[in-house]
């Protein structure tokens, strides 16, 4: 996984819209931008040694209070040395949360076809129903067009009850992550969750491998 | 001679010599058996009957078999040699190439096993000597590890399997290609008992040289080739496939085998667990318009109504039938599989009526009931060929009843518009066994309906 800042830059360089997020490893830093941040707040680490955050004990959510905060922030130390004692902590991550449908995008190197892009449901459904849909890149609008309507979700995505997700963001987004992936020295690419909703697609939790 | 050699080294990999294979003048079998038992006679003995060239039995006894000189190797044949089968015990293999490459042969199918596919090193060891040689001398290889290849138009059966126990089909537009022998074979039999006829087959085996995207890419050029079918397991060279899928114009159809993942579920990232084998594979058939069959039935089902060759325009589907319960399963799978069931219109209803009971109904299905006799099949399905309101037409057939008999079959043939049939039971069986030429027929509703499905997703 590469380090924090080199994934902010690519965060930037792609124009990739991510939640609102801070990072610090100190905690009067992370203090001072909660202060300024909608509330609740998700505090999370940011390691390499440290994959699945929620397994090891080290993502927090629902942060209201600067006393919660505190409480998160210890929790998540002790966790993280209590999972991997040698565990290289990169950054303490502060994002706002997020709203809308959690989705998945990926990206890999398939042994026989190459570079491939993944999107599909995300949160416990990516595991649960498996339901995604893979291209070889590179990929056009209507290829990315074409992934998002066949999944099986799409039937939630396209709206339901007055529920409406902005697909042309998403789909804006599955492209710019081919086109970072076909250009960059990057393995694997992981961003889960993606929240969509009615406004945008943002990703929440990224991770690049090298 | 060095510059030449690495000349022919490089074309080893080329597009070029791929027609020799299926289009040679010349054949020698090496390893033609004087025994009836032996793979090497089978070959010879329908390579002699049947192919229109010369063909040459290759083995160190030298008594006639079938009547035929037999030369010692092929280096012992004056005349010029296009193709070389060979069916020699493993161990010899190397050696026998080695003389084909000598004599100049470019093209050869090498059915002898025993090679990498026995998961042994020996048997690793022995495929890559034989690469070697080939690329020493530039020599094409189907194989090793095959049961032959077939190529209807000029009775090139270089198969090991006999017509008393194989049925082989006649001329067709199917072009096969099978990483498994045993599919191989049984897909000759089975489509020629299916009515459908084939133009060329070919068993691929271990594939050391000639693989699956230098099928499709032969395929896509052949003429005589208007539909390409295979049965892969894995793919060797991923880019060279999805630029041959590219480049096909024709219709490609695959059954793909080893679909469930023993690829380590414990890897770090979601994508990759998620990406396994199979689910790449299913999605890249998607994105290059490959027709995936999920089974081998869906396979001999979809080969039946692509061989027919038509051209669908779109998903509207009429339902025609004597039978209402088959109907109605037939409506019911339809609607579930994405078709649409428009009901005719007011005008397309009243010409309808005319050749109708009044208690007939005319909506979709359009149930012209159990007493419906040929005539009334005949007069309906021509208004319905004739109408722009529909694009596929289902006719289910309750064959048991005494109106109908089997010159329905002649009707059905006149039949323009992209049709399946479903006719089932044991009087169905008796017709369709008489049957000359092709017709898409099918035992159930949920068959038929499938096919018609299939159709509408071939990408012009």
């Amino acid at each position: 996984m590469i380090g924090f800042e080199e994934s902010m830059e690519l965060i930037r360089k792609y124009e990739l819209p991510v939640v609102k997020t801070f990072h610090s490893l100190d905690f009067n830093e992370l203090k001072k931008a909660f202060l300024k941040m909608e509330k609740p707040v998700v505090l999370k680490v940011y390691s390499s040694d440290i994959i699945h955050k929620t397994d090891a004990g080290c993502l927090v959510s629902g942060i209201y209070s600067l006393s919660q905060l505190k409480d998160a922030y210890k929790k998540i130390l002790r966790n993280a040395f209590s999972f991997n004692p040698n565990a290289r902590i990169d950054a303490f991550v502060l994002q706002e949360s997020a709203k809308g449908i959690e989705l998945i995008i990926g990206a890999k190197n398939d042994e026989t076809f190459g570079k491939i892009i993944l999107f599909g449901l995300g949160g416990i459904y990516t595991e649960i129903f498996e339901d995604v849909a893979i291209r070889v890149l590179p990929i056009d609008e209507e290829q990315a067009d074409s992934m998002i309507k066949q999944i099986k979700g799409f039937k939630i995505l396209r709206g339901y009850r007055g529920k409406k997700y902005n697909l042309e963001a998403l789909k804006r987004l599955i492209l710019k992550i081919a086109k970072l992936f076909e250009e960059e020295e990057i393995k694997e690419i992981d961003l889960n969750p993606v929240f969509l909703d009615e406004e945008d697609a943002k990703i929440a939790d990224w991770k690049f491998y090298r | 001679m060095k510059k030449m050699l690495k000349l022919q080294t490089g074309s080893f990999i080329g597009e070029i010599m791929m027609e020799k294979f299926f289009y040679p003048k010349s054949i020698a079998v090496i390893g033609a058996s004087h025994d009836e038992r032996k793979i090497g006679y089978a070959i010879f003995k329908n390579l002699l009957e049947k192919f229109k060239g010369k063909v040459y039995p290759v083995n160190p006894k030298t008594e006639p078999i079938l009547g035929q000189k037999v030369y010692p190797s092929v280096l012992d044949i004056e005349d010029e040699i296009d193709l070389a089968v060979i069916a020699v015990n493993a161990l010899i293999v190397p050696k026998v190439l080695e003389e084909c490459g000598k004599k100049g042969i470019k093209n050869v199918i090498i059915i002898s096993s025993g090679f990498s596919e026995t998961g042994s090193l020996e048997g690793k060891r022995a495929e890559e000597k034989i690469k070697e040689i080939a690329k020493t001398y530039g020599i094409r290889v189907i194989g090793p590890n095959t049961i032959g290849i077939f190529n209807s138009e000029n009775g090139l059966d270089a198969t090991f399997f006999l017509e008393k126990d194989v049925r082989k089909p006649s001329k067709g537009n199917i072009s096969f290609f099978t990483q498994s022998g045993t599919v191989g074979i049984l897909s000759l039999d089975i489509l020629t008992k299916e009515g459908i006829g084939v133009a060329k087959l070919v068993s691929y085996g271990n594939a050391i040289d000639v693989n699956e995207a230098d099928l499709i890419e032969y395929f896509s050029r052949d003429e005589k080739t208007k539909v390409i079918a295979g049965f892969i397991e894995s793919v060797r060279n991923g880019k060279k496939f999805l630029e041959a899928l590219k480049k096909s114009k024709k219709p490609v159809i695959l059954l793909k085998g080893g679909k469930t993942s023993f690829g380590a579920r414990a890897t770090s990232s979601h994508t990759s667990s998620l990406a396994g084998d199979y689910k790449v594979y299913s999605n890249v058939f998607k994105q290059f318009n490959v027709i995936e069959a999920e089974t081998w039935d869906d396979l001999i089902d979809y080969l039946k109504i692509l061989s027919i060759g038509k051209k669908v325009e779109g998903k509207r589907l009429a339902i025609v039938t004597n039978a209402g319960g088959f109907g109605v399963l037939a409506s019911d799978f339809a609607f579930k599989l994405g078709l649409e069931l428009p009901e005719p219109s007011e005008k397309l209803k009243e010409e309808l009526k005319k050749f109708l009971p009044f208690y007939a109904s005319v909506k979709n299905p359009i149930d012209i009931t159990a007493d419906a006799d040929v005539e009334r099949y005949k007069n309906v399905l021509k208004i319905l060929d004739e109408s722009d309101e529909f694009d596929l037409l289902l006719i289910v057939i309750l064959i048991q009843t005494p109106m109908l008999n089997e010159t329905i079959l002649e009707i059905l043939e006149n039949v323009k518009k992209p049709f399946a049939v479903c006719m089932a039971g044991t009087k169905a069986e008796e017709i369709m066994n008489k049957l000359e030429k092709p017709l898409p027929i099918y035992d159930s509703p949920e068959r038929a309906v499938k096919a018609l499905k299939i159709l509408t997703e071939i990408k012009a």
